[in-house]
């Protein structure tokens, strides 16, 4: 009797679900400016995959001849820098590192961010209190401040500079996903689940993950570009990649005090995170009309 | 009233412990401040560095020295001339954090207080009129953009605000002062200073500071007021659906009226919220624009000192915002329940 109510509301559940993530994606197809961000995203993300491909020089090779060589040029079409290196070529570089960064650091956070926050909301108690008050501590710093104490301690450099980020985002996913979870909590299906018997795990991981996913989706995907924009910004301020590897926020720093004889230098990197973002924000602002019932 | 806003000082009391031990551990171990010090001129030698951190007390056992931060040392004896032994007649010279004394700069030797009070008010005068004009601009954009919804000038402000929140602080910065600073003065046009507050041997007049303030502040706005334009259009646009607001056309009342006082306020709601988030972290400065401008504010001190581990300075810094947090977040539920009868300060936690 007991697995009889049990197995149907679970398989209603499914097929809820199902229609859920089928209706949204409708719903984001019809979206003509989260398509943009959409292509336009996969289309940076191919390019810099491809960079190895598609670079038409070494990123990192010194072409005494060709030093400050203006844009639009057949050899170098985005000019070169002090050094002739092609710019072009760096920026292509530089995406593999300013998205590969930005993407990891955000699942980092996002798994970080759902662990804490699945068990904060779901056991609550000493548990909650506990991981609520770290969270506290931990955004009592402004973010860029906690980054650079971070990347101090960890040291510059490219994993570190991930988990530094991941680290720091981590307080906003654990909120989202906690007060997602205590209204899930309630709910029949979690119910249901227990009384069936399930072990904690497998309600959270299992019955209220898929639940809550949404909201955390948009957050990720919103966060990517902010991410971006600050492992951009740790580079800029010297604590990012180490130089000489291309990277969009590193190049802005070394052509900061060279935008007088060569723009070109600050421009290209700078467009390039600025178009990536750009990309990235307009798919997650078409995912959370998408994917909020609410708005549709 | 007063019992809440006590309570809430209370509880933030132990928050604030938690967070000066947990910096100051952390502060202590990103790196040796004495490795850029010079003794007469050239890097100290092994002993003379033994002596160096002996004088400044940082052969201590952490605990000790945090101690001694906080409720500082002169009720102790201390090894002033760094030989290695505690001299039996020379009390500690800190009063510590408590009776408002952050220690001195390991690198200036000034007090970390007064190298903070010297850069404090320069971020202020950034900060205060950028935010200003950030939130005005926010009002006033969000406003209008929410009134015409879906006409050309709504969308001509919404991708707008869109383009410009995903810009990097960095590319709007170096934009400006490649139009505003560069491209001004080729064409022999009147033109913005590039960096700093004044130039040197200028007279430190408030039209030379003006002057030198419109990049920075206006790229800083820009951004912040495109962040917030957009909560400003979607809440005023789901005020203006609200029942209440058809109620209140159904009372006759002016359009006027309804958009100030039920439109307005309501919408006021959750930029206040965002606001007061973002607030405390103005004392903190804006680490990129200033370097950026070379604007003498916090945010490059912060940078100076932790590229030389000063951590006094360091320390003062960081927990002046996280004061800063407590109290703006307390003024934010306080700003809430003014403008929200709903909310019940009591009934709060935490």
């Amino acid at each position: 009797m007991a697995d009889k109510i049990g197995d149907r509301s679970a398989t209603k559940t499914r097929a809820h679900a199902d229609n859920f993530w089928v209706v949204s994606l409708r719903a984001l197809r019809r979206d003509a400016a989260a398509m943009i961000g959409l292509a336009g995203l996969l289309l940076i993300i191919l390019v810099t995959l491809l960079s190895p491909l598609l670079a038409p020089h070494d990123p990192l090779y010194q072409n005494y001849r060709a030093r400050y060589e203006p844009p639009g040029g057949a050899t170098y079409p985005f000019g070169t820098d002090d050094l002739g290196r092609d710019v072009l070529s760096r920026v292509l570089w530089g995406g593999r590192e300013s998205l590969g960064v930005a993407a990891l650091a955000i699942a980092i956070a996002m798994g970080g961010g759902v662990v804490v926050g699945l068990i904060s909301g779901y056991y609550g108690g000493w548990r909650d209190v506990l991981i609520q008050r770290v969270t506290e501590v931990w955004l009592a710093f402004p973010g860029i401040i906690f980054l650079i104490v971070l990347v101090s301690i960890l040291g510059t450099g490219l994993e570190k500079v991930m988990i530094a980020v991941g680290l720091t985002l981590i307080p906003g996913y654990g909120r989202l996903v906690r007060g997602a979870v205590l209204a899930a909590r309630a709910q029949d299906y979690v119910l249901a689940a227990r009384a069936l018997g399930a072990r904690d795990a497998r309600i959270m991981f299992h019955h209220i993950l898929p639940n809550i996913l949404p909201p955390v989706i948009v957050f990720a995907t919103l966060g990517l570009g902010s991410a971006i924009l600050i492992v951009g910004g740790l580079s800029f301020i010297g604590l990012g990649v180490n130089p000489p590897a291309p990277e969009w926020g590193a190049m802005l720093l070394y052509a900061r005090d060279k935008w007088r004889q060569a723009p070109w230098l600050s421009f290209y990197p700078g467009a390039a995170i600025f178009l990536t973002v750009l990309c990235v924000n307009l798919l997650g602002d078409g995912l959370r009309d998408a994917l909020d019932p609410k708005l549709r | 009233m007063l019992k809440y806003i006590a309570g809430r000082i209370i509880q933030a009391i132990p928050l604030l412990f938690i967070i000066s031990v947990i910096l100051f551990a952390i502060m202590n171990s990103i790196g040796d401040p004495l490795a850029i010090q010079l003794s007469q001129g050239r890097p100290p030698t092994g002993e003379e560095r033994l002596r160096m951190r002996r004088r400044m007390g940082l052969d201590q056992p952490i605990y000790l020295q945090y101690i001694y931060w906080m409720i500082g040392n002169d009720w102790t004896y201390i090894d002033a001339d760094g030989d290695g032994d505690t001299d039996e007649n020379i009390r500690g010279p800190r009063k510590g954090v408590l009776r408002a004394d952050l220690g001195r700069s390991l690198i200036t030797k000034q007090f970390a207080q007064v190298r903070i009070m010297e850069r404090l008010p320069n971020t202020l005068i950034l900060m205060i009129p950028m935010y200003i004009l950030a939130i005005t601009m926010a009002l006033v954009l969000g406003a209008i953009s929410a009134l015409r919804q879906y006409s050309a000038l709504d969308n001509l402000l919404t991708t707008a605000a869109f383009v410009f929140y995903s810009m990097p602080i960095f590319f709007i910065s170096l934009g400006m002062i490649f139009i505003f600073a560069i491209g001004l003065r080729n064409w022999g046009l009147p033109h913005t200073p590039i960096a700093g507050m004044f130039e040197p041997g200028e007279p430190k007049t408030l039209t030379n500071l003006i002057r030198h303030l419109i990049l920075p502040a206006s790229s800083l706005a820009i951004i912040y007021a495109a962040a917030y334009m957009r909560y400003v259009r979607s809440s005023i646009l789901e005020a203006m659906n609200a029942d209440y607001v058809r109620t209140a056309y159904a009372k006759g009342l002016a359009k006027r009226r309804i958009f100030a006082i039920h439109i307005l306020k309501n919408a006021a709601l959750p930029l206040v919220t965002i606001v007061g988030l973002d607030l405390p972290f103005v004392l903190g400065g804006a680490v990129i624009t200033e370097s950026i401008f070379a604007w003498p504010g916090m945010g490059l001190l912060f940078i100076e000192s932790l590229t030389r581990s000063d951590y006094p300075v360091l320390m003062g810094i960081l927990m002046l915002i996280a004061v800063a947090v407590v109290v703006l977040q307390l003024l934010t539920d306080l700003v809430y329940s003014l403008l929200d009868p709903r909310v019940a300060l009591m009934g709060q936690t935490g």
